[in-house]
């Protein structure tokens, strides 16, 4: 197994390097990342992992087209695994709830610890991951259909809110109106339109909440 | 027997070169006025006809000369008649050595001197200086002067001296300089009975001359007048343009000032249009004036102590003060003042090089007397239009719903009347305009403000995503390697270091990932908000950094719904600050159990209350009335903004605040009642 290390500042890639040396796991430094993704993609393998950044576009150095989220999603989507780590990944930071779906693991630097960082917190990781390609979720990643009903919607940030009253009724959540398929967008900037989706409604923070497949009708 | 000679032209070499510029040689001249006593000194600069030279001429009152003083001192170059005795009337000469005299007297081509005695106030002397005649001549010993004697028929003494056919030209700067340094060199504030009293006159500098003999004292929108009679009995009064007292105290922060008598007083401009508006002066008349001789300067036993109140000398700090709080302070472009010190036993010394007193504890003491008063007038002025403002936000929308009323009632057809619409309508855009203006006052505070929370927030951007992910990246490398490498004693050593530089590093990271979860901006989004969880959930992001300041936040919610109609950032808001004062205060509190605790407790049907204590020592060191006040803080570079914001965004809620100074866990308990929705 190769630890795929993707980060577009050299600090921090190499940072990462020094803490999979010291616990004996092989790395793989990227330095660029191929502008295609499919090509990129091609160059891991399933029994490989990746650990990739959120933001790889806040150096003015040409590191990424894309961000770290889409690399994440679309290794999950071809069975392979990956987390992101950052010290800032949040959906109002622009990680879409509808990725979210496809990006099981969010580590968040500060969580950085020896004990996370052992081989064997990689490896439990990994098969976290590969479960789910099996169809086989924890609890709080479970997927059901849920429907959801939309409260509001802000012009300005193009922000969609809506609730979800089989998960907590209070509750207000934003989706970006992109991520809507595009016959059902004027509908959902009014009050109290209702749509399904998949949901994994056993998740307890907010932030782990995904919404996948919103339905037309 | 032989003796030394001088060639006349070393007249006109002298005069050359110890001419320092035309100001200051025109005010040698009046210097001698001034060290003859004179009272009034008329110093006039005229253009001559058909030519385009000048005659200078200055006139004063003082004690003239006899004609033997006129031979062994005014004619006698080089020779100073200064000692250090003070004058009759108590002031210390400030003439020099008579080469400077000489300097202005060779501007011209011919000088005049007409001089009375006090001694004898019946005859006058005079004599004229050609200087042509010593260029005629080899030595200066070669030209005679003739001293003639007359009656004087208006038996008063004092000097007339006037210089004739000047050929230089007179700059705008040079005579500018020259009226400020009369107006210094005398006595700016014209109350003392033995000032000095120095009259420009000058057609081609005609505003110049208005700059000497215009005070603007009663232009003054306050006239601070401070007392210290002795070090505990002390009395300051603040009067306004119409001399009516605003307001008056015999207490500041300290009981004592251990220093000399003083009386300070400042005459402070609100310099505004609205304020000028039906006066005769403009507010440039006022500003060129208050360029020249704004400050506050230093008067020991009547005579002025530079460089105290000069330009650039702000001892007082009081552009310091306006800096870190502009509301209602002033800058030394604003005001003019004066320190008059009565100091018999000369407890203030002044420096060697005359550069102002030493700073001793007594000048200190001084000083903070005088800096106690700007602060208390300060807090006075900013009450006084923090009362205004509030009138204001809470009139200013009400007056305006009232005219659209009257507007919407004449748009009925039945009531329609183009003119009487048409001056409604403009009465309801007065009002409307009121308003706005209101809200653009608190605009300009809230935007200073943002300013600093932008910087904030880019930093802690950048901190986030860069810097403190490869602290924590290095340093679990770091950690790790000396796990498994490092031998003891070394390794325990270096762990604990390690774990410690994690405490540092939450205090760090904690406040940087707060600051951009604020800012996001559905939380400024208007909406039913439900505050308890909302308290808790701030709370909770920044209970790590409570932790380092070793800090227990504690929120005791209670089992029903407490909604408002609002904002989640006024809820954080009112919470982060509330927090952030009571840390502060218990920073003062030496025990480990620092605590913090939010309480909530429904009032009636229609409000319910935040109640947010800790347990520091209460409010100390400021007055519970002034802590709501912008600007107002105990802490050390603190802005005194925090608990103002918090003021401002319980009201825009329709709510109220009020604080306890020792509450229930001993420190302070602020209350917060807002409106509940169901």
């Amino acid at each position: 197994m190769v630890v795929h290390l993707i980060d577009d500042s050299k600090d921090s890639r190499e940072g990462f390097k020094d803490l999979f040396d010291d616990i004996d796991l092989k790395s793989n430094i990227l330095n660029k990342l191929e502008s295609d993704l499919t090509k990129q993609l091609s160059q891991f393998s399933a029994d490989d992992f990746i650990i990739s950044d959120f933001k790889l576009q806040n150096h003015s150095n040409n590191y990424s087209k894309y961000n770290g989220d889409i690399i994440i999603a679309e290794a999950y989507k071809n069975h392979i695994p990956g987390i992101l780590c950052s010290s800032i990944v949040s959906n109002d930071l622009g990680l879409s709830r509808v990725l979210r779906r496809y990006i099981p693991k969010i580590i968040r630097t500060q969580e950085l610890s020896n004990e996370l960082y052992s081989p064997e917190y990689i490896i439990k990781t990994k098969e976290l991951i590969c479960n789910e390609f099996d169809n086989n979720f924890s609890k709080q990643r479970r997927p059901w259909r849920a429907l959801l009903r939309t409260t509001d919607y802000d012009v300005e940030h193009k922000t969609v809110y809506v609730e979800i009253p089989s998960w907590k009724p209070d509750a207000k959540l934003s989706i970006s109106l992109s991520d809507f398929p595009k016959n059902i967008q004027k509908n959902v900037m009014h009050e109290t339109y209702r749509f399904h989706a998949i949901v994994n409604l056993d998740c307890e923070n907010d932030q782990d909440l995904y919404i996948d497949k919103i339905e037309e009708k | 027997m032989s003796k030394i000679r001088f060639s006349s032209d070393i007249l006109k070499r002298l005069g050359e070169e110890l001419n320092p510029g035309i100001d200051k040689s025109i005010l040698e001249l009046v210097k001698n006025s001034y060290d003859a006593d004179a009272e009034n000194c008329i110093i006039s600069l005229e253009k001559e006809q058909k030519t385009t030279s000048f005659t200078l001429t200055i006139e004063d009152d003082g004690y003239g000369m006899t004609s033997k003083e006129i031979n062994d001192g005014w004619l006698v170059l080089g020779h100073s008649q200064k000692t250090k005795n003070k004058t009759p009337k108590g002031r210390i000469p400030a003439g020099s050595k008579g080469l400077g005299r000489l300097a202005a007297l060779r501007m011209g081509s011919s000088v005049y001197l007409s001089t009375a005695s006090i001694t004898n106030p019946s005859i006058n002397y005079n004599l004229t200086i050609n200087w042509d005649d010593y260029d005629k001549q080899n030595l200066v010993d070669d030209v005679e002067l003739e001293i003639k004697e007359q009656d004087n028929v208006s038996k008063k003494n004092g000097t007339i001296i006037r210089i004739q056919n000047i050929q230089q030209s007179f700059g705008y700067n040079e005579i500018k300089k020259l009226a400020r340094e009369l107006i210094l060199l005398s006595d700016p504030f014209g109350d003392n009975p033995t000032g000095f009293n120095p009259i420009f006159k000058s057609d081609a500098f005609k505003d110049l001359e208005d700059l000497v003999k215009n005070r603007y004292f009663d232009e003054a929108t306050y006239h601070v007048i401070a007392e210290l009679k002795s070090s505990s009995e002390y009395h300051i009064n603040v009067k306004d343009w119409k001399n009516e007292d605003l307001f008056v105290t015999d207490s500041l922060l300290s009981n004592s000032y251990e220093t000399v008598p003083i009386r300070f007083e400042l005459w402070i401009f609100v310099l505004n249009s609205t304020t000028f508006v039906n006066r005769n002066i403009t507010i440039t008349d006022i500003r060129n004036w208050l360029k020249e001789f704004g400050g506050v300067s230093i008067y020991q036993n009547n005579i002025r102590v530079a460089p105290y109140g000069d330009e650039g000398n702000d001892w007082l700090d009081i552009n310091l003060q306006r800096a870190k709080s502009p509301e209602e302070r002033p800058s030394t472009n604003t005001v003019i003042g004066r320190v008059i010190i009565e100091d018999k036993e000369e407890l203030l010394k002044p420096k060697t090089d005359r550069s102002g007193f030493i700073e001793n504890e007594t000048f200190d003491e001084l000083k903070r007397f005088c800096k106690d008063v700007l602060d208390w007038v300060a807090k006075e002025r900013l009450e006084v239009a923090e009362r205004r403002r509030q009138k204001e936000r809470t009139e200013a929308p009400k007056d305006s719903d009232a005219k659209k009323e009257k507007v919407i009632e004449l748009f009925k057809p039945e009531n329609f009347d183009l003119e009487k619409t048409k001056i409604a309508f403009s009465e309801y855009e007065k009002a409307k305009q009121k308003e706005i203006e209101t809200l653009k006052k608190d605009l300009l505070l809230y935007r200073t403000l943002s300013t600093a929370g932008i910087e904030a927030a880019t930093f802690a951007h950048e901190m986030q995503t860069e810097h403190i992910k490869n602290i924590y990246l290095y340093k679990t490398s770091i950690n790790n390697t000396v796990s498994r490498h490092v031998e003891s004693p070394y390794k325990e050593k270096l762990l604990k270091q390690l774990q410690k530089l994690d405490f540092s590093l939450t205090a760090l990271n904690i406040p940087s990932e707060a600051t951009l979860s604020i800012i996001r901006h559905e939380k400024r989004k208007i909406e039913k908000v439900d505050v308890q969880s909302v308290v808790v959930s701030i709370v909770s992001s920044f209970s790590e950094f409570y932790k380092t300041k070793n800090t227990k936040v504690i929120v005791n919610q209670i089992d029903s719904s407490l909604c408002i109609f609002g904002t989640i950032s006024s809820i954080e808001c009112i919470i982060i600050n509330l927090i952030t004062n009571a840390l502060t205060a218990l920073e003062k509190n030496e025990s480990d159990e620092k605590l913090v605790e939010i309480n909530f407790d429904i009032i009636d049907s229609k409000t319910f209350s935040i109640i947010v204590s800790d347990n520091g020592n209460g409010i100390e060191d400021i007055n519970v009335n002034d802590i709501w006040l912008p600007g107002q803080t105990t802490k050390q570079n603190g802005t005194g903004l925090g608990l103002t914001i918090v003021r401002d965004t319980v009201k825009d809620l329709y709510g109220t605040c009020s604080v306890i100074s020792k509450g229930k866990l001993g420190g302070a308990d602020f209350i917060i009642i807002l409106p509940r929705i169901v």
